[in-house]
């Protein structure tokens, strides 16, 4: 098997990898392969970058008027539930 | 109590965060706050995940009063058969689906050929500085406009899986279960997501090598 066969399927399973959805010995197998491919040594480490990147992104503040729209939003709905039901 | 109170139980209360539980346990008894301290407690993720979504701060809004019409409207049929925090996201992902629908787009496939790295005739790759530096060193501002839009540029099945994934912090397998795909359906689209946002990264960082002069 070529080695750059090798590379296309480690590429494939990446995500399997790092989530550690994948079993121990393909994980280690892809693992070997990476100690030995320079061009999958630094696939991998940017792989994992991007994904704790964007783990560490963190959340937006919401906009103002957010809150007053949505309990707005609940009043007006729960009221009109109500007279549903009557 | 009030005439409008549902009495049916759940299926497995154990099953739901004991904030949920408690919500769930006065909503089920009538008390009329419980929907509102429910939108207080989700509300604001549920804004972070339209953001993502629909790229732009109106319709992530309006996505999230969308989704709390339908709590109000579905919620005493809810019989704790997931949990609350996932049945939210599945009426949340829904919101965001419809939306996508009316505005008729086609949706573009990406392949993981066209996502793999291109091999060089040169030098094997360093590997880049970026990828080795702590992640608090690299978060500001301008990265942070990058990844907002690079995800909008993402097509919307693989922006919708990723999101929930990767941001909102579902498993595979509630991911599967909140978007009615196969395990293997969210493996695939993830990891394609991620190449994706892989290479727009290699890019930034590559642009910014550039724009110094050279220094990462």
């Amino acid at each position: 098997m070529s080695e750059h066969h090798d590379c296309r399927k480690f590429f494939e399973r990446l995500s399997e990898l790092l989530d550690d959805e994948i079993d121990q010995a393909t994980g280690d197998r892809i693992k070997a392969h990476v100690e030995s491919c320079p061009e999958c040594r630094a696939c991998w480490a940017t792989f994992k970058k991007t994904v704790e990147i964007y783990h560490a992104w963190g959340p937006d503040p919401v906009p103002q008027g957010f809150w007053d729209r949505l309990k707005k939003t609940v009043r007006d709905h729960q009221d009109e539930t109500a007279e549903d039901a009557r | 109590m009030d005439k409008n109170a549902c009495e049916l139980p759940l299926k497995d209360p154990s099953l739901q965060e004991p904030a949920d539980r408690d919500i769930l346990d006065r909503f089920f008894k009538g008390d009329q706050e419980a929907v509102g301290d429910l939108a207080d407690r989700y509300a604001a993720r549920l804004y972070n995940f339209g953001l993502r979504m629909c790229g732009n701060s109106e319709d992530a809004q309006d996505m999230v009063q969308d989704t709390l019409v339908n709590v109000i409207r579905y919620l005493k049929g809810f019989r704790g058969e997931t949990k609350l925090k996932n049945w939210l996201y599945r009426l949340a992902s829904s919101a965001c689906i419809k939306r996508r629908r009316r505005k008729n787009r086609p949706e573009r496939e990406l392949s993981l050929e066209e996502l793999r790295p291109e091999r060089g005739d040169g030098p094997p790759p360093d590997i880049p500085d970026w990828s080795q530096n702590p992640v608090d060193e690299l978060i500001n501002d301008q990265l942070r406009n990058r990844l907002a839009e690079a995800i909008t540029r993402l097509p919307h099945k693989y922006r919708l899986v990723f999101t929930l994934r990767d941001l909102e912090g579902f498993s595979t397998a509630e991911v599967a279960e909140l978007l009615e795909l196969t395990t293997q359906s969210v493996k695939t689209r993830l990891h394609r997501a991620r190449a994706f946002l892989r290479n727009d990264l290699a890019q930034y960082y590559q642009e910014h090598r550039e724009d110094s002069g050279g220094e990462s």
